[in-house]
């Protein structure tokens, strides 16, 4: 089977850094954006406080 | 004008798997409360951040490397991620029922990272020569 072989070391640590910014910046999105029943269970503690 | 309906395995496995990798991504984001108790103790006690933003951080890996590899980009090294990911799920939760089957996936993805790139995929029009294009 043809397989690309050039990935190249380079392009592959690329890959991984934009990965990991994206992994960063997806967690942060679901921490602030995503409605959770968690996040809902704290809205409703902090109201009857 | 021929249409062909012959599907490669490897395309056909690869999506496959991407499409479980994506569906549990999405639901640590809809419900990550359903998906704590999945945590090992040790890393909840061990972890500065709490158990609802690990099972985050984990739904956004397999967001990211589940897209990676549905679109067949950087196929080999998502494919050998996941697979590892996968292996530590299934040493984490044992090898009964619900680990077995958790083998299965994990070697499966491992099958799409010896495949490597498929001919219907991102790599192949990034990374392929146009020299190979002739020889499909």
């Amino acid at each position: 089977m043809n397989e690309p072989q050039n990935n190249s070391i380079a392009s592959t640590i690329i890959f991984l850094c934009a990965t990991a910014i994206l992994v960063f910046a997806i967690t942060l999105l679901g921490e602030n954006f995503v409605t959770t029943p968690s996040n809902n269970i704290n809205k409703q503690q902090t109201q009857t406080e | 004008m021929k249409i062909s309906l012959h599907i490669r395995g490897t395309t056909f496995l690869r999506i496959g798997i991407s499409i479980v990798i994506l569906w549990f991504g999405v639901q640590q984001f809809l419900d990550p409360t359903m998906w704590v108790g999945f945590i090992p103790d040790f890393i909840i006690k061990l972890s500065p951040v709490s158990p609802t933003t690990l099972v985050h951080l984990n739904g956004a890996l397999e967001l990211v490397f589940g897209s990676a590899l549905l679109l067949g980009f950087f196929t080999r090294i998502s494919a050998l991620i996941l697979a590892l990911h996968l292996l530590d799920i299934t040493l984490t939760i044992g090898l009964d029922s619900i680990g077995m089957r958790d083998l299965g996936l994990t070697l499966a993805t491992f099958a799409i990272f010896l495949n490597g790139a498929d001919y219907i995929s991102l790599d192949r029009i990034f990374f392929f020569k146009p020299e190979e294009e002739t020889r499909i």
